[in-house]
């Protein structure tokens, strides 16, 4: 029996973009991500070779683009089981919400093809069975998907490479005659000559080839994807990550990073009213602010004030930990004034707690962006991004900015927080990619000088926005976070006790001066008095020399006026007397 | 060759089916080898019921007997049931199965 490939149905099957060279029939796998790094799904009709490690999850990509396909296009498939029992993989895969328990046998047919334990083998078989049987299934399903699970099991048996790849060669024969689209996992190739030429093989045979693999580190196992082949198609060869979760396999992209993010102006609270005026009026609405600083040095309650003050404005908001408990948070913040209960109660303020260590950064980044289209908020605080780094898996810088990215797509403003271990010397950074993706770059250190730790505030970066260049000091208190100006003595920072005891005696040497400038000014007016009193006295005196002078002339006329008259009287007495 | 009814009590009976793949050359060797093995046991007071399925003309029913690879002959007696796949070019195997 054999299918037209391009019959009506492969071509409402094909989704992809029109600008290939030979352009050829997909099919949407309706996985999310997928799709993407593919430019439009599988081919619809030929071989895709799935090849991966144990448990890096081909099986389940081969039934999810099945299910999918039968629930999206109606198209029924065929899941030929060779590794496991077929009731068992039915019940493996009753777990994801697939609703596959209301799917019939007749839509997904799963067909049994493990040989039965005790078979002997009793020489050359081949697989002219199997495709027999299946053509007469699809002939009577009109199924246009087949999934073979695990046929390197099946043809392990044949012993005999050159019959192995006789089989392998009957396989694709078959799928291209039949028409449909043909999803084969293999096991992953060793370094064998061997299974070199069995890899060989299958690229020959296959028109796309995915490749699976797991990467285990100490806390967090991580999957990834990468199309190795596909004919006539482009695609994205890097290897991406991919999650498992409830609804089973997303790719994790990161090649369509946009960059056309909502533009906001207006400004939206800190929560903290000195640094919204340090920052000309708070963060930009839609931008991301990072805050950095070493363990302790209340980035938390930065970022608590932040969405504590978008609630009480009736706002939504988001706080993802990774460090703590949210009743922990809720207990901390109390201390400071914060009453995030009351409202994660009126169900404004969404907290949750996701251990790092436990997940990859991609199984993070798909939680938080479940989070995010649930409660859809206007603010989010991530406490600390810094775990996802600690984690060591490779894409978790990717993840960091994928994450950013689609909080701005959506218009949130941010707020992460970052750990930064290097706590002396005053180090400012290393995670240079976190700090480019800010938008506002807050670093709180701890300046510790004469047995104190003060918490000190610094503007790195404010990108639009006029900004302090000043350190602040950071003081918490029963009234929340609150930064006061440092106190700056001949070249020095002070903060804390040593401010204000520098205040102190500064004051006091003030005071000081003031009294010495008193006593200099009182001194000085003394003597001006004391001149101005012997001033006076001299010109009093000088007036009595001047009296008696002038005393001493009367005198004299008077004598001499009376000499005269005297000589007068005795002339004229002696002339009558003559 | 004995007769059944020589009274030598009642002749077992050994059921028989033969999964092939048309005129493939592994389905008809293993035709070919069955049969010959089977002349070897004309003196033994068994009775083989052979049925030879093309699995291109009964698809459906390889599918329902489990039948995953060509050639498969299926051995049923006294309820029960043995499985051997190949060419059945390997005698000895095939002789342990057939033998009473």
């Amino acid at each position: 029996m054999t299918k037209d490939p391009s019959g009506t149905s492969s071509e409402a099957r094909s989704q992809g973009p029109e600008s290939y060279p030979i352009p050829i029939l997909k099919m949407l796998t309706g996985i999310p991500g997928f799709d993407d790094i593919t430019e439009g799904g599988l081919p619809a009709v030929g071989v895709t070779a799935i090849v991966g490690d144990p448990g890096s999850g081909k099986t389940v990509f081969a039934l999810q683009t099945l299910v999918n396909s039968f629930k999206q296009r109606r198209e029924r498939g065929v899941f030929v089981a060779f590794e496991e029992p077929t009731d068992q993989i039915r019940q493996n895969f009753t777990s994801f919400d697939w609703g596959l328990a209301e799917i019939s046998n007749d839509d997904i047919y799963l067909l049994g093809a493990r040989l039965p334990v005790d078979t002997v083998r009793g020489g050359v078989f081949d697989l002219s069975g199997l495709l027999a049987s299946l053509t007469a299934l699809i002939t009577e399903s009109g199924a246009r998907n087949v999934a073979f699970d695990g046929v390197d099991v099946l043809l392990g048996a044949l012993n005999n490479e050159a019959l192995e790849r006789q089989e392998m060669l009957r396989l694709g024969e078959w799928v291209r005659a039949s028409g449909v689209a043909a999803l084969v996992t293999v096991k992953s190739f060793g370094p064998s000559e061997r299974d070199a030429r069995r890899a060989d093989i299958l690229q020959y045979l296959s028109d796309c080839v995915i490749g699976f693999q797991g990467s285990l580190t100490a806390t967090a196992f991580s999957r990834t994807i990468r199309v190795m082949k596909y004919r006539g198609s482009g695609f994205a060869a890097n290897p991406v990550p991919l999650v498992i979760g409830k609804s089973g396999i997303e790719v994790v992209g990161f090649s369509n990073t946009r960059l056309g993010h909502p533009a906001f102006s207006d400004r939206v609270s800190s929560g903290v009213p000195r640094l919204d005026t340090m920052l000309s009026g708070g963060y930009i609405r839609g931008s991301c602010t990072l805050v950095s600083g070493a363990p302790g040095t209340s980035k938390t309650s930065l970022g608590a004030s932040f969405l504590s003050a978008a609630c009480a404005k009736g706002q939504r908001a988001l706080l993802v930990s990774f460090d703590e408990s949210s009743s922990q948070i809720i207990s901390n913040m109390t201390s400071i004034g914060l009453n995030l209960g009351a409202h994660v109660e009126s169900g404004l303020l969404l907290m949750e707690s996701l251990v790092s260590a436990s997940r990859s950064p991609e199984e993070h980044f798909v939680a938080i962006r479940k989070l995010i289209a649930a409660h859809k908020p206007e603010f989010l605080v991530i406490d600390p991004l810094s775990a996802l780094l600690k984690i060591k898996l490779p894409f978790a810088e990717q993840v960091y900015e994928r994450i950013l990215d689609e909080a701005k797509s959506a218009g949130i403003t941010v707020l992460c927080t970052s750990l930064l271990e290097n706590v002396g010397g005053g180090q400012e950074l290393s995670a240079s990619h976190v700090s480019t993706v800010a938008d506002t770059w807050l670093h709180v250190s701890y300046v510790p000088k004469q047995g104190e730790r003060n918490r000190a505030l610094t503007i790195i970066k404010s990108r639009g926005t006029a900004h302090s260049n000043q350190v602040s000091e950071m003081i918490l208190g029963s009234g929340g976070v609150e930064i006061v100006d440092v106190y700056t003595a001949e070249g020095e920072v002070l903060m804390g006790s040593a401010r204000h005891q520098k205040q102190a005696s500064d004051r006091r040497e003030h005071l000081q001066g003031e009294i010495s400038e008193k006593r200099t000014r009182f001194e000085l007016d003394k003597t001006v008095a004391d001149l101005k009193s012997l001033l006076q006295k001299a010109k009093q005196d000088l007036e009595w020399k001047e009296r008696e002078v002038a005393l001493l002339g009367l005198d004299e006329k008077t004598v001499r006026d009376f000499a005269r008259t005297d000589a007068d009287e005795r002339l004229t007495f002696r002339t009558e007397n003559d | 060759m004995d007769d059944v009814s020589s009274g030598r009590g009642t002749p077992k009976v050994v059921d028989l089916k033969l999964y092939i793949a048309r005129s493939t050359p592994n389905s008809v060797r293993a035709e070919q080898n069955l049969y010959a093995a089977l002349d070897t046991f004309r003196d033994e007071d068994i009775i083989f019921d052979v049925e030879i399925v093309d699995v291109f003309t009964s698809g459906k029913r390889a599918v329902r007997d489990n039948v995953i690879v060509t050639p498969t002959l299926i051995v049923r007696r006294d309820g029960d049931k043995r499985t051997i796949v190949g060419d059945l070019s390997e005698t000895i195997q095939l002789h342990a199965m057939l033998a009473p």
